[in-house]
Formats: structure tokens, sequence, C-alpha cells
């Protein structure tokens, strides 16, 4: 995976804690405006103030990015309580909900709560218990976002690997019903739910993945316009000890060897963060189907940046996979059904108007 | 009303920071924030670490300029709000007697005493929708810039 020089070097400066002496944020800062900061790197901020301030220098930044630090600080206290309260609240479905993404990491792999913006809440459930989940979750006045009519139809939880909710607070919550939402396969769901592991979260048990699992489901997330997935990455690879013949296994088993060698390819290059000796080489020797090849070659460009053709190109390879992973037989009436939960659609007569609308950008 | 001596942050319901010489208070229940910066964050800081009001005003007036009495004016008042808030609760008297860490890094300052504020924010949405880095003034977040 190549990152732009900008996406480098604020990566660097997140996870490198000599960044600024060596003179790595001087040239970031020198590259981008902090007005005009894309959203990934925003997201890096609270790493850079930790660093400033480990270094001791007076910036110009520095009152806002404090103030991000800040905000974070905040937010981020409040998001794991919201977590704690729905879990309890989800009744029986609690003792199959995992707590996954930026909670899990800000509170195991980051020196300090602060330092991983907690801007999802994500909890994944099975497949079967998704639908009660989301019930219970709208009883505590979280809101579907976007399209509320589709959660208790049973293909909605087919062709669709999560749903959005938001509360009156302006809080965010990403339901799941599978590991990888890519790769919408229950075996590797049920994997995940058989290796997971404890984890205490403000004084209340919960369950999250094992660091192997966190680490494939990073990799599988990270690229350039989601860049810390890659500090995430960097910080279990620094934290915990991985399992790497599970991750090679399950990588090769569901086709995601390439997203997971380009990740951490990017890591060991260009974030200079050693790895094992063999595992580049193993993920690398994995087969990948064109299909595979396909998908990686456009998981190159950021989805705001993709033509009609990649964005094209994505969505029906994600309906495969997603039909594969379902044993459903790919055809016209199973794509339709798939885009019209998609979108999010009551009747597949709004279908037309939302892919011009969509597609035609 | 004859106040309790020592106290402690109202946990779990509170919990608190000291970032860049500046307190910051939550109220987890109710998503309050709160902020303390100067001679309110020390004040704050002494309090937490189980010093009595009197002697928390002491020590200030051996290092700010000013008037024992005013210092002593400004702890109390502090105090008063802290508790209101339910930010402090009393305690009961410390394991020991060794003065707090924060107490033995205190510099001398001797700049003139302000008088502490406490400042208060209480709406949760606005807090978390407000942009840290576009839409705050030269003190950032949470502090939204004027034309907010």
């Amino acid at each position: 995976m190549t990152l732009s020089p900008e996406s480098r070097l604020a990566l660097l400066t997140a996870v490198d804690a000599n960044a600024v002496a060596d003179g790595v944020f001087a040239a970031w800062q020198a590259c981008v405006e902090l007005d005009a900061l894309p959203g990934a790197q925003y997201q890096l901020l609270p790493l850079v103030y930790a660093n400033l301030e480990r270094a001791g220098v007076t910036h110009p930044w520095l009152p806002r990015v404090t103030g991000y630090y800040r905000k974070m600080w905040y937010a981020n206290r409040l998001a794991l309580r919201t977590l704690v309260h729905v879990i309890d609240a989800l009744g029986d479905v609690r003792q199959d909900a995992l707590v996954v993404g930026a909670a899990a990491h800000a509170v195991t792999v980051y020196a300090e709560l602060a330092l991983r913006p907690i801007t999802t809440i994500e909890i994944l459930v099975p497949v079967a218990r998704a639908s009660a989940a989301a019930r219970k979750l709208a009883m505590l006045g979280w809101r579907p976002e976007p399209g509320a009519n589709r959660l208790q139809q049973a293909s909605f939880y087919t062709w669709v690997p999560a749903q959005r909710f938001v509360n009156a607070q302006g809080q965010t919550l990403s339901l799941g019903w599978h590991l990888l939402p890519g790769t919408p396969c229950v075996d590797l769901d049920a994997a995940g739910q058989a290796a997971s592991e404890p984890l205490l979260v403000e004084g209340s048990s919960v369950r999250t993945l094992c660091p192997s699992d966190h680490l494939l489901r990073a990799c599988v997330n990270a690229d350039e316009s989601n860049l810390i997935a890659f500090v995430d990455a960097v910080q279990l690879l620094r934290t915990c000890a991985i399992d790497w013949a599970r991750l090679v296994h399950l990588a090769g088993a569901y086709r995601v060897s390439m997203p997971v060698f380009s990740a951490l390819e990017t890591i060991a290059t260009s974030l200079n963060v050693p790895l094992p000796a063999t595992v580049l080489s193993e993920l690398h020797g994995l087969p990948a189907t064109a299909d595979d090849r396909r998908r990686q070659a456009i998981a190159g460009t950021p989805p705001s940046a993709r033509s009609r053709r990649q964005r094209l190109t994505w969505l029906y390879g994600h309906y495969r996979r997603t039909a594969e992973c379902a044993g459903i037989r790919p055809g016209p009436r199973s794509f339709m059904a798939f885009l019209q939960e998609h979108y999010r659609l009551d009747s597949l007569w709004q279908l037309p108007s939302r892919l011009i609308g969509r597609l035609g950008k | 009303m004859t106040q309790p001596s020592l106290f402690r942050i109202n946990q779990p319901a509170v919990i608190a920071e000291v970032i860049d010489d500046e307190a910051i208070i939550v109220n987890l229940d109710s998503g309050a924030y709160y902020s303390l910066r100067g001679s309110a964050c020390k004040i704050w800081e002494l309090l937490v670490q189980q010093m009595t009001a009197a002697d928390v005003a002491a020590l200030m007036a051996e290092h700010y300029a000013g008037a024992p009495d005013a210092i002593q004016e400004g702890v109390e008042t502090l105090l008063t709000q802290l508790l209101d808030e339910e930010l402090l609760v009393p305690a009961a008297a410390p394991a020991s007697s060794a003065p707090p860490p924060v107490a033995a890094r205190m510099v001398s300052e001797r700049s003139a005493f302000q008088p502490p504020v406490l400042e208060k924010f209480t709406d949760m949405a606005d807090l978390l929708l407000l942009d840290p880095i576009h839409d705050v003034d030269v003190e950032g977040w949470p502090h939204p810039a004027q034309s907010q």
C-alpha cells in the first residue's frame, strides 16, 4: 500500500515517540494546514499532542491540539459509560456481545484513554442475535441512521454487516454481526467468539476479541482514509502477544491475506515497526483469487476518489462475497435484494433513482 | 454552617484530571464538564489531596501575592461551589499526615492572586458536537469561537 507523504508523516508523528526531536513533526506540519487537515489525520491529533507534550515544545498548533485531547478525554469517558450501559441493557444478548474497535483499543493498547478517539462505539453480536440487539437499542432510545424500516426484515441481516445508531446526545454506536464486515462468514464469527477474552470496562466485565483477531480486523480496515487503524495495529504489535499462526491461517482461510499483507508491510517499511521475519512472506505466499486482486487494487484508492467503474466493481464484489459467505447463489434476484438492503430501500421501485443518485456522482 | 474539613472527589460519578495546569472535571451522570485554571487548579489539586481549606488558604498565601483574607475567601467560595456541584464530598481523615505531593511541588510564584473561577459547560450534546479545531477560540475546546 502506498501512503501519501503527508499520511506517512502524520502516522510517524503519531507512533514515534521521538517524532518531534527527529524533525518528523516539523516536516508533517510544513506540508499540511491544521484547518484543512484530512479527517484521517485529524484522528491522530491526541497522539500528536502527547508527543508535543513529551518533547516540551511550544507550537502554534498546541492550544487547539490540546483542546482536541481534552475533548477526547471527556468524550471517551462518556463513551465508555454509555458502552457499559448498553451492554448491560442487552439482556440475554449480553453474553454473546463483543466490544470491538476504538473502545476496545482505547482501554487496552493505548497508554491513555484519551489517545484513541472513540468516535463510534462498536459492538459485535452473532447474526442470529442481531435483530434482538437492534430492538433493545431502539428501546434505549438509539435511532438507526440511516433507515429504520428494514431492521425487522431477516434479509437485512443477510446483506448488511452492521447498522449505525445515534442517541440524543449525538453519540454513535455501530451494531455489527460479522467480525469482518467485508467477509460476512459465520464460521469466522464463531472463531472470533470462541477465542474472545474478558475485558474490564469502567468496572464492568465484558468480552472482546483476542489480540490476533483485533490485529486482523485493524489490518483489513487500515488504508489512506483510515490511518488510525494503522496506529491500532502498531499498538497491538507493541503491547500484545500476537498468535501469528492464527492470524495467517484466518487471513488465508477467509481470503483477506492481501489487505493484511499490505497493511503489515506498510507498518514494517513506512513506520519502521519490526515484525517476525516469516510473517510477511507467509502472507504473500497465500493464494488470492482474481476478485481478491481486483478489490485490493481498488482499496488503494480512497472511497471518495474512486471512479464510477471502481465503485460499481467494489459494490458488486461485496455482493458476490456476501452471497458466497451466506451460501446464496449469485443472480439478479439476490443482487436486487442486496441492493435494496444496502441502500435501505423500502421498495425495489426506489432502486433506479437511488442508483442514479449514488453512482452518477 | 460549618463545613467538613477534608474532601475527596465524588467518585465514581465524578472524574478529574489535570492537563497543562488546568483541572478538568466531568460529572459522568449529567455529562457536565468543568474547568479550573490558574489559582483554581492549584486549590483543586490541594483539596483533593486532602488538605483542609484553611491549610490550602495558608499555602496559597505563601505562594501568591495578595491579602490573606481575600485568598481565604477565594478558597472558601470555590470550595462551596465544588460542594454545591457535588464534585467534592466530605472525606474521612487521611491515613498519612505527610504533606501532599502537589504542596511540595509548588514554587513561590508571588504573582498576584486571582480569585478562582469554576467554569461549567452543561450541554453534553453541544460539547460532543463542538469541533476542537475549527469551532473554538484561542483557548481551545470547549470554548466556542465568537461566531458559534
